[in-house]
């Protein structure tokens, strides 16, 4: 395949120099100070704080079997509460009124005729 | 050659737990990729205390960012951007250097200071020349080994013009060179 001379690469020898002239340092030791010396300059930092959501995320378990242990009391005691009101509604609708609730005090209808009379000779006096 | 950035089960891992907080996973990960990120900060800067501090700095950016990265991502990737990023701080920085400060440093390469050809003088010399993006450019592909798209995504360039770029900087390397013998 002919080749472009867009991709034409360099002469080789050309190409060897410059690898010489980048090359990374091949002692093993080299690398292990330097990755001494970036562990050293990260333990002068701290590592980015804790995202909202990331925050979030590690409640989750917890906040979970908390949730559910919340709602279960919850659903109990709103049970509870549901059949106390059944109960006393139906204990109301049993329960016969009682006839001195309905009932006119006695005073206002007693037929006092000597009250009455006195006060009608008094409008008419007038 | 640059390796291939696929992800690995075990370095999967590694971030996971250095995302959790464990400093020696993150160490495991330093070991993996600072040759690598060598490389490329070396590809940029124009000597080797400089590649080393980005390589440093690099790793200390994407220490304080674990929380952002995606484990599903190749984080070979996302650390080649950042290194990347780190030695472009550091070249704009050096940008104050004269010209002769430049040319001793650059001569001043880490193995063996005491090789010297006409070639490898001529070459240090012509790729000094080239633009900064340019020699970053066909040091990334036709020296480290690296691919035009992740040259481009390192760089933060299309990657049409790092090809771009590398057919300029290949045709002035060609010119500066051509009297010299065995080229």
């Amino acid at each position: 395949m002919e080749q472009i001379p867009f991709d034409n690469p360099l002469p080789q020898p050309v190409l060897d120099a410059a690898r010489t002239i980048y090359a990374a340092p091949a002692d093993p030791s080299y690398w292990a100070t330097l990755e001494a010396k970036v562990m050293a300059r990260l333990s002068t930092v701290s590592a980015a704080p804790a995202r909202w959501w990331q925050v979030l995320s590690g409640w989750t378990q917890g906040g979970i079997v908390a949730a559910t242990v919340a709602l279960a009391i919850a659903g109990a005691l709103l049970l509870h509460a549901h059949r106390e009101d059944m109960q006393t509604a139906y204990d109301a609708i049993l329960r016969p009124a009682p006839a001195e609730s309905l009932a006119v005090p006695s005073g206002l209808l007693s037929d006092d005729g000597d009250t009455r009379g006195e006060t009608f000779r008094d409008v008419i006096s007038r | 050659m640059a390796p291939p950035l696929r992800i690995d089960p075990d370095e999967r891992a590694l971030v996971f737990a250095a995302q959790q907080g464990d400093r020696d996973a993150f160490g495991g990960l330093v070991r993996i990729h600072q040759k690598r990120m060598y490389a490329v900060a070396r590809a940029i800067v124009l000597v080797h205390e400089d590649a080393e501090d980005a390589v440093q700095e690099a790793f200390v950016r994407a220490f304080q960012a674990l929380d952002r990265f995606n484990p599903e991502q190749a984080f070979g990737a996302w650390l080649n951007r950042i290194v990347a990023n780190a030695a472009l701080d550091i070249a704009r920085r050096r940008k104050v250097r004269t010209t002769d400060e430049l040319h001793d440093t650059v001569a001043d390469r880490f193995t063996d200071p005491g090789e010297s050809d006409e070639l490898r003088q001529r070459l240090t010399d012509a790729l000094q020349e080239l633009p900064d993006r340019m020699r970053s450019v066909i040091v990334l592909h036709d020296v480290q080994g690296f691919a035009h798209a992740e040259i481009g995504e390192m760089l933060g360039i299309p990657e049409g013009t790092a090809r771009s770029d590398l057919h300029h900087a290949r045709q002035r390397l060609r010119k500066r060179l051509e009297n010299l013998r065995g080229t």
